[in-house]
């Protein structure tokens, strides 16, 4: 079985919570609540915490890997059939992760180069690391957050310019309560996506520690999450970031550094890319891991295949276009993702302490003590 | 394992094949760059006009041979006329290597939103371009000029606007971000610098000729120097400039003696103030600088006399302050970012003027105080002639 660090789940636990919101998430805080995006990520930080212990809770009482674990708590059947459902949403996020990509290299990039050529060159890297195994993909997405990360947000402090104007953070009242909320959820959806750790998890060496590890990439995620939603705000407004598909991409082509560093979007697509990778590569093995789980299979990787060339077709045909990925993004995708990575883990959770034994002690995982 | 490796092997040929860069590759030779790009309407506003001017390729054994040609064409779009333009060229115009953006005083007057689109959604402008206006003038007729010894209308521009802010302190570089900033937002509109066509020991010339104002979608007027240097200095941070004042001397002619002081620096901030159901901006200009010409070669300048240049020199920078604000209120156009200020500081009174806001920015009463402190004399404290 392949074994990895806590600090390999940490480097995949921040690439799988950052890089979608890193290219849409401060549109849609701008569009949701203008400038009050920093406020919503202040107040995502309680729910989040809530994930964590949820996440870590199931974990530690948990003797198989999601959506194993999904049948030792609620039955064979109903275990069975919610795994199926997690199957196809978990594919969502990888087919999701590269629609976006898509669209947001198409759209400021080379809006020549046709997408079937733009997804081959995104999935088979993955699919090639994939069926190599789980540990090719990690150290792959371990170089990446010591690379790319601090590369992708350095681009956005570049932004930081002369006509960078930090009132127009301001006023810091005067938004409804309801778009607050919802601002709140948007953000809660990205650190959702830290229910990977319920299936790699068990692969950890310490997995007692991983509560550490988990916060500290909850905490990482929250500050970049500030740093990307302030970042166009305090540059181009609220009004203009709105209306901008990929604001991330706008400031790194307005930076101008003393004309000497500038012209340096095509750094920023470099510093995306590998992270879309990582999104694409953890979630598409969690899908895959997952119906192995679900149907018994010996070995994940025959389905590696056969999603790979869904992936490709279902990329194309989920969104007819950009305007109806960001209602996607907007509308729906957050109530899917809140319910099955939020809720329903939460639930779980609740149900695990409910059943829990008096005398067990909490904070052991069966399989691993 | 075997098929690993070819596996390994056919993804890193797939993924260096795309890496080639071949999608919307243009190769050089069969292209050419435009250096500035006019955006215009046609005086019966039915259609709108682009202009280019392209940087042609140096020839090496020719010196008098033309550096730029400038094609326009019209259409119903920009994009319409600039596939006009395409058309009449042999080589694909890269739209892209555009720094400067001469936009048309029609159209500034008629209609701003006919060209917002084209300056914000493609990635074939860049938002760090200028933009200017054609004062009086169309953007073809601006490019046509050369101004020596530069080679084009776009490097002459942005020559002209970036080495004057430092020394004269009148007018700054707008961006094309900065202008759309100022359009999407509320309670702030944008001004940009004017280029006039001047005639110039007979030969035509550019010069940076005031503001123009606008309010909502319209151009509305412009700040003269006088006023320009009143919106700079009460917008930013200001570096640099020279400015005059006049000082009583019973012993010139005209009873007057003139001085130039030079604003190393400057801050502006401003307070809204609302009491008894009135509104009241406060600005407040802390700004310091040098003595840098007496008309009159002082033989002793001693403290009293600093203070009375340091009185002048405030005097003088309220006075292009006021210029500026009155001139705003005329044209009912918050330029001066009063209703941002409003909004961030006091969101409940800005939210009950907002609906009638420009009306409502014209009636404002303000008050300006200003600290000019002089710190140095260059390298002369005394003057040369003693009295």
């Amino acid at each position: 079985m392949t074994r990895l660090t806590n600090i390999q789940l940490f480097c995949i636990l921040v690439i799988t919570m950052i890089t979608t919101p890193y290219q849409v998430l401060a549109k849609l805080l701008a569009v949701t609540v203008a400038q009050h995006g920093w406020l919503a990520i202040l107040g995502s930080i309680l729910p989040g915490f809530i994930l964590v212990w949820a996440y870590y809770y199931i974990l530690v009482n948990s003797s198989r890997p999601f959506p194993g674990l999904l049948e030792e708590h609620c039955g064979t059947v109903t275990g069975k059939i919610l795994g199926f459902i997690y199957i196809w949403v978990f594919y969502l996020v990888a087919v999701k992760s590269l629609v976006i990509f898509a669209n947001f290299f198409l759209s400021n990039v080379l809006p020549g180069m046709p997408i079937s050529i733009l997804l081959i060159f995104i999935i088979l890297p993955a699919f090639y690391a994939l069926r190599k195994g789980l540990e090719a993909s990690v150290r792959t997405v371990e170089l990446i957050t010591i690379t790319g990360y601090p590369l992708a947000m350095l681009l956005l402090f570049f932004g930081l310019g002369p006509e960078t104007d930090w009132s127009r953070l301001l006023p810091l009242g005067g938004f409804a309560v309801a778009d607050l909320f919802y601002g709140i959820l948007l953000v809660s959806t990205y650190s959702s996506f830290m229910i990977v750790v319920l299936t790699l998890g068990p692969f950890c060496h310490q997995p007692g520690n991983l509560w550490k590890w988990m916060f500290s990439a909850y905490g990482l995620f929250l500050l970049s999450t500030l740093v990307i939603a302030v970042i166009p705000i305090v540059t181009y407004g609220s009004a203009l970031t709105s209306v901008q598909t990929f604001p991330a991409f706008n400031i790194a082509r307005s930076t101008n550094i003393a004309g000497f560093i500038h012209n340096i979007e095509i750094i920023l697509v470099s510093a995306v890319m590998p992270g879309v990778f990582g999104v694409l590569a953890i979630f598409w093995f969690v899908t895959c891991y997952s119906i192995q789980q679900v149907f018994g299979l010996q070995d994940y990787r025959i389905m590696v295949g056969p999603t790979a060339i869904m992936a490709g077709i279902l990329a194309v045909l989920l969104v007819p276009n950009i305007h109806f990925m960001y209602i996607m993004l907007e509308r729906i995708f957050p109530w899917i993702f809140i319910t099955l990575f939020g809720l329903l883990p939460l639930l779980l959770a609740l149900v695990i302490r409910l059943k829990r034994p008096k005398d067990l002690q909490p904070g052991m995982m069966a399989g691993n003590n | 394992m075997k098929l690993n490796f070819l596996l390994g092997i056919i993804t890193l040929f797939i993924v260096l094949l795309c890496c080639s860069g071949c999608y919307s590759r243009i190769e050089l030779e069969d292209s050419i760059a435009a250096v500035a790009h006019g955006l215009d309407i046609s005086p019966d506003g039915t259609q709108v006009i682009s202009s280019g001017q392209f940087a042609l390729p140096p020839q090496a054994d020719e010196e008098e041979a033309p550096k730029f040609l400038i094609r326009s064409a019209s259409g119903p779009t920009f994009s319409a006329a600039e596939q006009v333009i395409r058309a009449s060229l042999p080589r694909h115009p890269v739209w892209s290597k555009a720094e400067t953006y001469i936009i048309g005083e029609n159209i500034a007057r008629r209609n701003i939103g006919l060209f917002l689109d084209r300056l914000g959604r493609t990635n074939a402008v860049r938002e760090t371009s200028l933009l200017f206006l054609a004062y009086q003038s169309t953007p073809e007729e601006v490019m046509s000029t050369r101004v020596e010894p530069e080679d084009n209308a776009e490097a002459a521009l942005s020559k002209l606007i970036r080495g004057q802010e430092p020394q004269t302190g009148i007018y700054r570089p707008v961006s094309i971000n900065e202008f759309l900033y100022k359009v999407s937002a509320e309670g702030i509109e944008p001004v940009l610098p004017q280029v006039k066509i001047e005639s110039l020991e007979g030969k035509n010339g550019l010069t940076i000729d005031g503001l123009a104002v606008f309010r909502g979608r319209q151009m509305v007027g412009s700040l003269n120097e006088q006023e320009s240097r009143g919106y700079h200095l009460a917008n930013n941070a200001t570096r640099g400039g020279l400015f005059n004042i006049t000082l009583p001397d019973s012993s010139r002619p005209g009873g007057q003696s003139k001085h130039t002081l030079e604003l190393t620096s400057s801050r502006a901030s401003v307070q809204p103030l609302y009491s008894q159901g009135q509104l009241t901006m406060k600005i407040t200009i802390i700004a310091e600088g040098n003595l840098f010409e007496l008309d009159t070669p002082q033989s002793l300048i001693d403290m009293a006399q600093l203070s009375l240049f340091e009185q002048q020199g405030s005097e003088a920078l309220k006075s292009d302050i006021a210029a500026c604000i009155d001139r705003a209120q005329a044209y009912q156009s918050d330029i001066l970012g009063w209703g941002q200020i409003l909004q961030g500081r006091q969101p409940a009174l800005w939210e009950s003027l907002k609906a009638d806001w420009p009306a409502q920015f014209a009636g404002i009463a303000y008050e300006i105080e200003c600290e000019y402190k002089l710190r140095r004399t260059y390298i002369q404290g005394r003057g040369i002639i003693e009295e």
